[in-house]
């Protein structure tokens, strides 16, 4: 079976799709730093940061309409503790050479550093649209109204710009005329910054801070004095008055060289490294993973009102050490940066031919390995499939693609019981725990640890 | 103290007193610390406190804005609600679970909490009263906010406070149906000067961590800490068993749990000798010394932790005073350039070291921690029989003079030193006044209350705008970002020593 075919997004009419999983990174923003450093780590002998303002872009974009309808829950007290709704607009000031305060006239649609643009709330509501398109209108996973609270589950992380994207995707998917009255207000699931695996956790996890820096001195070592960095800074050393960065920055081989270093830089661990899996995303994909097998395991007594869905508002660095743990981007051209709005789903197929069984009784048995499942239960994850979708292709987890690890030698479906074999190999018994091992270890691994396999 | 107890209304001699006949309110600048939160990091869950505090109800009714069409042109409120995920004993996610067993409500680290949203409305409240009810200095009813200034630093408890605040200053009925979204100012953080700025200042940051090893070696061996640990170290945890101000938790960080715990209900409380008097106090102590000791002792410290901010205070007064007013035409809150009005009411939703920031540079600092939901007034007078200001006389008013896609240029008086204003605006400042108010309690600056022509005949805590302004020129930063990265390596009080300075003279 050749490639092209498996990277083909079909539905075959042989499975039935159980759940969806989707992670999604937000959408634009602007930049978080205000900042373009041309080099991976330290500066770059005769270079220097260049601050934005000097590259030509403004400190301030004025993309941020949403600063004119900021809404906020307003407590009032009372017996009755009663909360009311007000709105308010944000005019962003900045500051004048000599401190005083500075009011652009566009203060009040000037976006603040790392905040989602009007472009991404658009691209988020679109991508909602699609969803509904694709998973209520056309393969009717969801129903079209929704009224079972558990029908959907969302997350965020705690970035307000991925809490916003969420809401925009949501809204587009699920508007209010797709909710019943007696949903409810749509619940988002957050968690404390030193409980957060949703995105690597570059603030509370020590040994991945540590792995992380060791890595990018790596990356630093192998490309600062590099052919492509001196043609980088050649290019990008000078600057120009305009509203866009100087056309040398959207060069496409410029793009390519950042792209390549900057994903070697933040990826390239997890493609070599167990151990960087499992504290940058083994604890995320470990609860996705969980799901599926809790739905394997439970799907006939829940019935109908089984979770369909689980939305996650996230980051480009979620996306990017999913994909590179689970090995589907082995090919050397497809290590890209995640871009913008872009959405990853994990979805769970079974295949009515497989035996049926009986709803186990026994309670989950969270994080239990697959070698610790039962038989019955081991039995039971066999006629389920699990395929990941990346931006309109479907992916290969190298690990899948031997005969019997797949639905009928199409690798992209992937049997339940093989893919939770290669996230086990990677989920911490422990996360916070792991975070606190190996500290001062050598960050490499002796010999590769090829990822997408167990 | 953790939680203020603030003190009843003035009474109408108090009144009298402290609003003269003879002085007319001109503007008044309200910083106020947010309210009552949660801690920053969770602490002490050996000694059985619970990691979730069940306190934000808000979680259960929380609003965005989302926008729904193409082109933007409709946003609607994104309702939904909040609950927080947390590790279970195997790793799995389970929902976590607050203190009272409640799943719902569950705040974040840092959040403002249920009391925290009451003690500011409340102060919203306490300041109608005195500015509206009792002094008429602002109106009753209110149709925009064009004659305010709102703003709050970039932290979300400090913004949500500071609306709390307004809504209780003027709640529903105190506003016109077509009362329209009030503007808030906010700062990039990179730029944000409403808190002494850690993050983004890197010199300051050196001064903090230069004043913290000077409080370790002042207290770290001291009879204090002594008592301290024999009180709580055995709750610290084992690899760092002795509280220190530089321990693991940090003896500020244990403070702060213990205040948060004490503001709120018992399903958080510590065990009982978390609350010990002697105790608390002795921590307070060391606390302030670390944090706040450099405002009373360096210009720098003060340039940089509070001299920007500190800066536009007076510039906004002056403005006032000599120059037609501080407008909303040129303000960031403003909604029109051409039909603006003079600001009178502005309110800022910071933090506890803001406030210690503006009393300790002004040689004002009581030596304690600032309660939550503390305020500081910062009020203008002039004397009545000048009320009229002569329309500027320095340069001519803001009116539509300039092109409504440009900013409005900076007032010629921004950050002008003392030196250069003429003789006439010096005169118009010698016959304002600044009185500022901490918790209700008027504040004697020292520089102030030093000289009779200071401050006003018989009341030491009015003092001239221009002695005012005389006192905070000396730690207004230049250039704020600059002076950021000045100095880096030096020591304590600058290079040579230069910065060792006493405060507010």
């Amino acid at each position: 079976m050749n490639s092209t075919d498996q990277s083909r997004i079909i539905y075959p009419e042989q499975l039935s799709l159980q759940s969806v999983h989707i992670v999604r990174i937000v959408s634009i923003s602007t930049t978080s730093f205000n900042r373009f450093v041309l080099n991976v780590m330290g500066p770059i002998p005769d270079s220097s940061c260049h601050v934005i303002q000097e590259t030509g872009i403004p400190a301030y974009w004025p993309l941020c309409t949403a600063a004119k309808a900021f809404t906020t829950t307003i407590l009032q007290p009372g017996g009755d503790l009663a909360y009311t709704t007000q709105q308010w607009k944000r005019a962003l000031e900045t500051i004048r050479a000599d401190d005083g305060p500075s009011i652009p006239n566009t203060s009040m649609r000037l976006c603040n550093h790392g905040e989602l643009t009007d472009q991404g709330r658009r691209q988020m509501v679109s991508l909602g649209k699609q969803l509904r398109q694709l998973y209520v209108d056309q393969l009717k996973l969801l129903p079209p109204l929704l009224t079972d609270a558990r029908t959907v589950s969302f997350r965020s992380s705690p970035y307000l710009r991925a809490l916003d994207s969420l809401q925009h995707v949501v809204w587009g998917l699920f508007p209010p005329s797709a909710r019943s009255a007696s949903f409810g207000l749509p619940l988002i699931v957050m968690r404390s910054p030193e409980d957060e695996t949703l995105l690597p956790n570059e603030d509370f996890c020590k040994r991945f801070i540590e792995m992380s820096k060791a890595y990018a001195r790596r990356t630093a070592d192998q490309w600062n004095e590099s052919s492509e960095m001196t043609y980088l800074n050649s290019l990008l050393r000078k600057y120009m008055p305009s509203q866009k960065l100087p056309d040398e920055f959207y060069s496409s081989k410029v793009a390519d060289i950042i792209d390549k270093i900057a994903y070697e830089e933040e990826f390239g661990a997890y493609h070599e490294s167990r151990e960087m899996r499992r504290v940058g995303i083994g604890a995320l994909l470990g609860d996705v993973t969980e799901r599926l097998v809790a739905h394997a395991n439970h799907s006939a007594t829940t019935g109908d009102t089984n979770q369909k869905l689980f939305l996650a508002g996230s980051h480009d660095s979620t996306l990017g050490a999913i994909m590179a743990s689970l090995g589907v981007v082995d090919v050397e051209a497809k290590r890209k940066w995640p871009p913008y709005a872009s959405a990853l789903a994990i979805e769970l197929f079974s295949d009515p031919e497989g035996e049926d069984m009986n709803p186990l009784d026994s309670t989950s048995t969270p994080r239990a390995s697959y070698s610790q499942l039962s038989a019955e239960q081991k039995t039971r994850l066999k006629r389920y499939y699990v395929r990941m979708c990346y931006n309109g292709q479907a992916l290969v987890v190298p690990g899948c693609r031997r005969p019997g690890h797949n639905w009928n030698g199409n690798a992209s479906f992937c049997s339940l019981a093989t893919f939770k074999q290669v996230v086990d190999d990677f989920t911490p018994r422990n996360w916070k725990q792991t975070c606190k091992e190996n500290l001062g270890e050598a960050s490499f691994p002796r010999v590769a640890e090829p990822a997408g396999y167990w | 103290m953790t939680t203020l107890t603030p003190r009843e209304p003035y009474s109408q001699e108090e009144l009298q007193k402290l609003y003269p006949r003879d002085l007319k309110l001109q503007l008044v600048q309200v910083f106020l610390r947010h309210g009552e939160r949660t801690p920053v990091s969770s602490r002490f869950q050996n000694a059985g406190l619970a990691e979730y505090w069940p306190y934000c109800t808000v979680a259960r009714q929380m609003i965005q804005m989302a926008t729904t069409n193409k082109d933007l042109s409709q946003w609607k409120g994104f309702e939904w609600h909040r609950k927080t995920e947390a590790f279970g004993d195997k790793d799995e996610a389970v929902v976590a679970v607050g203190a009272t067993g409640d799943i719902e409500s569950i705040c974040q680290h840092g959040e403002l909490t249920d009391k925290g949203r009451e003690t500011t409305y409340a102060l919203g409240e306490r300041l109608r009263h005195l500015y509206v009810d009792q002094l008429g200095f602002m109106p009753k009813i209110k149709s925009d906010t064009e004659d305010m200034y709102l703003r709050a630093t970039p932290i979300p408890r400090a913004l949500e406070s500071m609306q709390q605040a307004f809504w209780g200053m003027y709640p529903a009925s105190a506003r016109t149906q077509d009362f329209p979204p009030p503007v808030i100012v906010a700062r990039s953080i990179s730029e944000e000067t409403l808190f002494p700025n850690e993050g983004n200042c890197r010199r300051f940051r050196q001064l903090a961590r230069l004043w913290a090893d000077k409080a370790a070696l002042r207290w770290n061996e001291s009879e204090q800490m002594n008592y301290i640990n024999s009180v709580l170290s055995k709750w610290m945890p084992e690899t760092s068993p002795k509280v220190a101000v530089d321990s693991h938790p940090r003896l500020s960080g244990i403070n702060d749990t213990i205040n948060a715990s004490d503001a709120h209900g018992p399903a958080t409380r510590l065990p009982s000798e978390f609350y010990d008097t002697k105790l608390r106090q002795y921590m307070e102590d060391i606390a302030v010394d670390e944090w706040f000791a450099g405002y009373n002792e360096s210009a720098e410290y003060r340039r940089l932790g509070i001299g920007a901010l500190m800066g536009d205070v007076v510039d906004r007064m002056v403005s006032t005073a000599v120059d037609g007013g501080w407008r909303s035409e040129s303000s960031a809150s403003g909604t029109s350039t051409s039909t603006g009005k003079a600001i009178k009411f502005a309110m800022s939703g910071c933090h506890d070291t803001t406030l210690a920031a503006i009393l300790g540079s002004l040689g004002a600092s009581n030596g304690r921690w600032p309660p939550f939901t503390s305020s500081i007034a910062v009020e203008l007078f002039s004397r009545s029989e000048n009320t009229e200001k002569k329309p500027g006389s320095l340069s001519t008013p803001l009116k539509s003079s300039f092109d409504s896609n440009t900013p409005p240029p900076p007032s010629e008086t921004a950050r002008a030193p003392l030196s250069s204003l003429p003789q006439a605006a010096r005169q118009s400042m010698q016959d304002h006044y600044v009185r500022l108010r901490f918790n209700d309690v008027p504040v004697r600056i020292p520089g102030c209350a030093a000289k009779p022509q200071n401050h006003l005949p018989g009341d030491e805590t009015f003092c001239t705008l221009d002695a005012f302004k005389e006192i905070v020129d000396k730690f207004t930063p230049k250039s704020w970002r600059e002076d950021c990265v000045t100095n880096l390596g030096e020591g304590l009080y600058g290079k040579d020593n230069k910065d060792k300075s006493v405060a507010g003279c």
